[in-house]
């Protein structure tokens, strides 16, 4: 055990300590205090959770109003040059619509001082499947191709560094498991990642860790078992389907790991706090009354529910 | 192709694609198309009248000011407006290079149409009335205008939200009030700095004279507009960048 936070990890490369931010009174960040190594860090969190204003400092766009942001030691606002290693989808649908996806990306090969632009942008643009649109106007794209088009403007310098806000929107079922493989790949490859998301399905399928926030704070971090686990104060719940559904019932109310048990027509919901010895013990017990246990389903461990804990503890 | 030209390239593409450019067309040849008709109905007299009266009044008091608007206060503006600043700024690309290329841009796009209405404008008048010497003279007062002009405009454009409305309170505050009454603002504002690089350079007597009763105290000279244009370019660079630096940008 080393006792550090699961905010924290084990080799940083992005350091968040202590930061706040706020506009006025509106106090968008409270005391953030995480890291980021490699590998994909889910960012998730419900609109206005301030995630985009985290995902901004990050990346020196916006200055912390309290606390500092580091880059391997680096602060990103005084260090352009880190920007070589940083590469930004940001969550707002913009393009120059006036330029085509080559002229696009190229250009964003050129501002990252690229030796052969054209080939980067060509490259990037293949890589996002844009290859046989690229000479067209971004202003005639779907939201789904403009969203791969400013992928393909993170990527063209190969960062190792890569903050994406909420990068699936507007994309179709392919486009998004197209856009999913790529970023698990460039985080195999040994990029940094980061990715927001209030779309709890796709944090699940993309990150390895995942780092919570609501109102402004971290809620909660780790992976999602492990975020699960650890509110202990909120009871696990537990479906099961029985053929004595009274009889099991009458036999767990009073029992020392429930806190609650219903009948819900064709099942028990039983509320613990410890699932695990619930479930070691649960069919010993039915076991010695005679009850056949049909169906144990622990109902609670998608990210939904756990977003729906940790908006109710907050 | 360096991050600086590429900034200059993307930015002038923004503002002379489409229809904009075609209004900004029509803008620049106005004055010079009312003169050339004029002047060819009328004669030389007539033509002579309507270059000091009207051509050279909309060039510096209108052309001049409305591109350095599109241009310099949207040079930034329209990043912001499309939200592309992140974009723009999170590369390796110094700040201060960020803001010199847009000044650029904004400055050569501004004096390429401006310097389009004075060439027009100064042709009408030669064909009109046979004067051809004012072709130089209005390139080069357009264009000293023109920088100072995007220069000021420039860093408004980055910190207020409604560029081209501060640009507009700008010209009624500074221009029509500010740099009419108080001899500093006098020396400073692009409109005179044109209109002395003008009269500095011309031989036609009466666009002379009537400049030089405009401008007051701003003495005629296109080398002192030159440093007076460079002078105000220079430091709203220099306050652009650090804008860049400070800022907040999205």
């Amino acid at each position: 055990m080393t006792g550090r936070s699961p905010a924290l990890v084990a080799h940083p490369i992005i350091e968040v300590n202590d930061v706040s931010k706020w506009f006025g009174d509106k106090v968008a960040n409270s005391k953030l205090t995480c890291s980021f190594g490699q590998g994909v860090t889910g960012l998730l969190g419900p609109n206005g959770a301030g995630k985009t204003t985290l995902l901004r400092m990050l990346a020196g766009l916006t200055q912390p109003s309290d606390g500092t942001i580091t880059i391997d030691g680096l602060d990103p606002r005084g260090h352009t040059k880190l920007f070589e290693r940083i590469g930004l989808v940001p969550e707002e649908d913009a393009v120059y619509e006036f330029l085509t996806a080559r002229q696009y990306v190229t250009y964003a090969a050129q501002l990252s001082g690229l030796s052969e632009p054209a080939q980067a942008a060509a490259d990037a643009l293949a890589t996002v499947q844009l290859a046989e649109s690229a000479d067209r106007k971004l202003g005639e794209f779907s939201k789904g191709m403009k969203q791969r088009t400013r992928v393909a403007a993170a990527i063209t310098h190969r960062p190792d560094i890569l903050i994406l806000d909420e990068p699936l929107n507007g994309t179709d079922p392919v486009q998004r498991a197209r856009l999913i493989a790529l970023i698990r790949s460039l985080a195999e490859g040994g990029a940094t990642v980061i990715v927001s998301s209030h779309v709890l399905a796709e944090v699940e399928r993309i990150a390895d860790r995942v780092l919570a926030m609501t109102n402004g704070r971290l809620a909660a971090a780790g992976n999602i078992e492990a975020i699960r686990a650890a509110m202990t104060d909120i009871p696990y719940r537990v479906r099961v389907e029985a053929d004595d559904l009274r009889a099991l019932g009458a036999l767990l109310i009073g029992h020392p790991l429930i806190t609650s048990v219903t009948i819900d027509r064709v099942e028990l919901v039983i509320e613990t706090n410890d699932l695990g010895t619930l479930g070691r013990d649960l069919p010993r017990l039915a076991i010695d009354s005679g009850i056949r246990i049909t169906r144990f389903q622990p109902e609670d461990m998608s990210l939904e529910a756990v977003f729906g804990y940790l908006e109710k503890r907050r | 192709m360096t991050a600086f030209a590429s900034i200059v390239a993307n930015t002038l593409r923004g503002f002379l694609g489409g229809r904009r450019s075609w209004m900004l067309l029509a803008l620049a040849l106005l004055p010079g198309l009312v003169q050339l008709i004029g002047g060819l109905a009328r004669g030389s007299a007539i033509s002579s009248q309507l270059y000091e009266e009207f051509s050279t009044q909309v060039l510096f008091t209108l052309l001049i000011p409305a591109v350095a608007i599109t241009f310099g206060a949207n040079a930034f503006g329209e990043e912001k407006r499309g939200k592309t600043m992140a974009f723009l700024t999170l590369r390796p690309v110094s700040r201060w290079t960020i803001a010199g290329a847009k000044l650029a841009a904004a400055w050569l796009g501004a004096s390429l149409v401006g310097a389009l209405g004075a060439v027009f404008a100064a042709f009408a008048l030669g064909v009109g009335s046979g004067q051809w010497t004012e072709i130089v003279p209005g390139v080069v007062g357009a264009g000293l205008s023109a920088l100072a002009y995007s220069a000021i405009l420039l860093p408004i454009g980055l910190v207020m939200k409604r560029a081209t409305l501060a640009g507009l309170v700008y010209l009624l505050l500074v221009e029509q009030f500010l740099a009419r009454n108080v001899e500093q603002f006098s020396n400073l504002s692009p409109f005179r700095i044109g209109t002395s690089a003008y009269a500095g350079l011309s031989d036609f007597g009466r666009v002379v004279a009537t400049f030089e009763i405009t401008n007051g105290a701003v003495a005629a000279g296109a080398g002192g507009a030159a440093l007076k244009a460079a002078a105000v370019a220079v430091v709203m660079w220099a306050i652009t960048g650090f804008a860049l630096r400070e800022l907040d940008l999205v």
